[in-house]
């Protein structure tokens, strides 16, 4: 599954006036374009273009621009995938607009698509595209084959060695097959998914990796990445462990997800950026009987883009008390990152303000976690990173679904 | 789909699992709910069939009074459920937002307001009419 132009169709959802005209919106301090509608790509606007350079060229255009609105986008995202769990609970949420799903043991899988696709614009608004395959890498595949191709009305099954839609498919549109791959790839005269699918996966483990071999298979059909399996490229931060034993107990769970929530913001940290959304998820075994089978995740937008662990923990919380149910043995509980912008290259255009008001409690609780988990499993940021971010932000729209004084007003 | 309409259950409010979830887990099962049969009256629960589906309007006209829609009444709109004949509807009409309530007969549609100081809307061939979600509840505040 995934939104077309995420960001732009959720602000749409609100402005239906907006349909057919050019849109984009901007990252978190509007230094660039992050999301184009289909008119603004028509136009020629690129993404990642610095928005001072384009406005010219955007004003005359006639393009409707919007700052980024991540508390509209996190719950407009949590409330498409609300529609997919309702179809299976067995999915993986790949990333603010992505979600895989398992369809196994349904039939009518492209009626099943179009249910879904339907289901999706309706309850929320959001149109969504389907691609249906044996892999997850064939999937993302027939996705965008169904974007690309209106004839296909949104939903695609692509079936393993269909050659004439692997040998349009690029190298660098390959699911984990970056830029940097591709000149080596074609010098063994690999140029498509189709050559790549025919290709010895052997001889590609040797000059190349085991990852890529795995690419290899996934593109003929034989299922490499399982659902939830941390994969290539992605784009998100995901820390995701199952419990050594399932696990009833809240405030076992709670510290469960408060280390997750710490490795996270640690991995983020290192790679210099920060999160717009969080997502926490919880599930019981899926070997268990179908009936007591319960899954369920929550998505939050933090109020500014952060990589602090005190906020980070605090979300992955906050999110864990809506899903958790009482009474039922858990076994694996996740902390999902998203919505990543650059926090050094940001840094600049933010007023820094030093966190001071850290709780007390909170504190306490990460010193405990430290002595349970031995080693320095939870610890803050160095104070310098710790940040209260002011943003630019002059053309967000109202936060529609998160704030009361954001309603919708209707003539 | 059996499995799937019970996670639906699950998922319908925040935190207060209703007797038919209780009544959904196996023998044998402890029943997670019997704890919070007994909770505190939830008006989520009364008001939101579907959460996911739901999204707060304002209304700052008064063209639905007769409807019981103030000026100023928050509106619970439900996406999911289906715009029939005689439903207070939030339509899109040529891209403007409007709350009314929806008539289709003899394959007209019209928009009909709930005041004799406004004038039913017929839509015509060239105009564009998308339903946005159908009203299920009015919250007029009285302070
Ligand atoms: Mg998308």
């Amino acid at each position: 599954m995934d939104v077309n132009n995420f960001y732009v169709s959720c602000e749409r959802v609100f402005r239906p006036d907006l349909e057919g005209v050019p849109v984009v919106v901007l990252s978190n301090n509007d230094a660039c374009i992050i999301a184009r509608s289909q008119e603004s790509k028509g136009l020629g606007f690129k993404m990642g273009a610095l928005f001072h350079k384009v406005l010219p060229d955007l004003k005359k255009a006639g393009v409707k621009v919007f700052s980024s609105n991540y508390p509209l986008y996190g719950d407009m995202s949590d409330r498409a995938v609300s529609v997919y769990r309702q179809f299976t609970p067995r999915l993986e949420i790949y990333s603010i607009d992505e979600s895989f799903l398992d369809l196994s043991g349904f039939d009518e899988l492209l009626d099943l698509g179009q249910k879904i696709k339907q289901t999706t614009k309706r309850d929320t608004g959001l149109p969504v595209c389907v691609g249906i395959a044996q892999t997850k890498t064939l999937a993302k595949i027939a996705n965008r084959i169904a974007k690309k191709n209106p004839q296909y009305n949104g939903v695609f099954k692509l079936e393993a060695g269909d050659a004439e839609q692997l040998q349009k498919i690029e190298n660098a549109d390959i699911w984990g097959i970056s830029r940097r791959l591709d000149p080596k790839l074609q010098e063994l005269g690999i140029y498509n998914a189709l050559d790549l699918s025919r290709a010895d996966p052997k001889k590609i483990r040797q000059k190349f990796s085991v990852v890529l071999e795995r690419m290899v298979y996934e593109l003929n059909g034989i299922s490499c990445l399982d659902l939830e399996e941390v994969a290539p490229a992605k784009k998100g931060i995901m820390v995701s462990r199952g419990f050594g034993q399932y696990q009833d107990k809240y405030p076992r769970i709670q510290e469960a997800v408060a280390v997750y929530a710490t490795r996270a913001g640690e991995k983020m940290r290192k790679q210099g950026l920060a999160a717009n959304t969080l997502t926490t998820f919880l599930r019981t075994s899926p070997q268990g009987d179908a009936q007591t089978y319960y899954s369920n995740s929550h998505t939050v937008a933090f109020p500014e883009a952060t990589n602090d662990t005190a906020l980070i923990i605090k979300a992955a919380w906050w999110c864990l008390k809506k899903i958790y149910r009482p009474g039922l043995k858990y076994q694996k509980a996740g902390v999902f990152l998203d919505g990543l912008v650059n926090a050094d290259c940001t840094q600049k255009d933010f007023f820094f303000k030093p966190d001071t008001g850290k709780s007390k409690t909170l504190m306490t609780v990460l010193d405990k976690l430290n002595k349970d988990h031995g080693r320095d499993t939870v610890r803050f940021a160095a104070s310098g990173v710790s940040t209260d971010w002011k943003m630019r932000q002059r053309m967000v729209s109202p936060r529609y679904t998160t704030s009361w004084d954001d309603i919708k007003t209707i003539p | 789909m059996s499995i799937a309409l019970y996670i639906g259950q699950i998922n319908r409010a925040s935190h207060m699992p209703l007797p038919l979830y209780a009544s959904k887990v196996p023998a044998g099962f402890p029943s997670p709910a019997e704890d919070y049969m007994e909770g505190r009256l939830d008006l989520n629960e009364r008001l939101i069939q579907h959460p996911h589906a739901t999204f707060l309007l304002k209304v700052s006209g008064d063209s639905m009074i007769g409807a019981g829609i103030m000026p100023g009444g928050m509106l619970v709109v439900d996406r999911s459920i289906e715009p029939v004949h005689g439903k207070i509807v939030i339509a899109v009409l040529d891209g403007q937002l409007t709350v009314k309530r929806l008539h289709k007969k003899h394959g007209v549609i019209r928009l009909m307001p709930e005041n004799n100081q406004y004038r039913p809307i017929t839509i015509s061939d060239e105009q564009d009419l998308e339903i946005w979600g159908v009203v299920t509840n009015v919250i007029n505040c009285l302070e």
